[in-house]
């Protein structure tokens, strides 16, 4: 049995970048099969974290990359997005359900993530997440 | 479908703000910044934001949503969601937007327009 080779992409900090790297992911999950729903768990998800790769790790510094590692086989889809940023710390992020955050414009991304996969990891340094979707599996319990 | 089309009209109750398409990284800043001309000077007391055909958002469309809100309600005004598709209301009720936003099932509904009129 052969294990398929993660797929290694690295782009300027750019949303146009950006948004090709997560088509071309998405392409392919349709391709491999996955249901609308995971579909969109993904778009979601690589949505979320490319543009905090971007926006906040990189500061939107187009000289600085991102890197995006992918890997989809029958069972699960691996993406690992890393920046060049300091990195945070995800436990700092308020909880933006809380009424207090509510209205906040940002900060939800990881919420997202977190509903939407079924596995969101980060490095120790915050600046590396690794992203799990497998085929029919709930994903986590706030998105249900 | 990963462009987003705005559509702005004005009725004597509300302005309609029609989108169609992915409220994403790409669709974005068209959205704030549409919403941004919409609420600095709102010509009526309502501003629907007819989300039918709105087929995705992320947090960022999310953000502009809540920015017009906010600035809507500064100017006395509200911002109503109308009829967001399944996928999408998932997204506002798992970040519990739902709390936040009004949300109404149709447009004519929303602009108070009865069944039999």
């Amino acid at each position: 049995m052969t294990c398929p080779y993660y797929q290694d992409i690295t782009i300027p900090s750019r949303y146009p970048h950006a948004k090709a790297v997560e088509d071309r992911i998405v392409l392919e999950a349709q391709q491999t099969g996955y249901d609308e729903e995971s579909i969109f768990a993904l778009r979601l998800s690589l949505e979320e974290s490319l543009t905090n790769a971007i926006r906040h790790g990189n500061a939107s510094d187009a000289s600085k990359h991102v890197s995006v590692k992918y890997r989809i086989t029958q069972d699960r889809i691996d993406v690992v997005i890393s920046d060049e940023g300091s990195g945070f710390d995800p436990c700092s992020i308020p909880d933006p359900t809380q009424p207090e955050f509510l209205s906040r414009p940002s900060g939800r991304g990881i919420l997202l993530m977190r509903a939407y996969m079924n596995e969101v990891t980060f490095n120790s340094k915050g600046n590396r997440v690794h992203l799990v979707k497998f085929r029919n599996h709930q994903a986590g319990s706030q998105a249900s | 479908m990963n462009e987003l089309e705005i559509t702005i009209e004005s009725h004597e109750q509300a302005v309609v703000v029609t989108l169609k398409g992915s409220a994403g990284m790409e669709g974005n800043t068209a959205l704030r910044d549409a919403l941004r001309k919409v609420a600095a000077n709102p010509l009526a007391a309502k501003v629907l934001v007819n989300m039918e055909q709105l087929a995705f958002t992320s947090s960022l469309g999310l953000g502009a949503l809540i920015e017009a809100h906010t600035q809507l309600q500064h100017h006395g005004a509200e911002l109503v969601l109308v009829n967001p598709n399944p996928a999408v209301m998932k997204v506002l009720k798992t970040t519990q937007l739902v709390r936040l936003f009004k949300i109404q099932n149709s447009l004519r509904e929303a602009l108070g327009i009865s069944a039999t009129d």
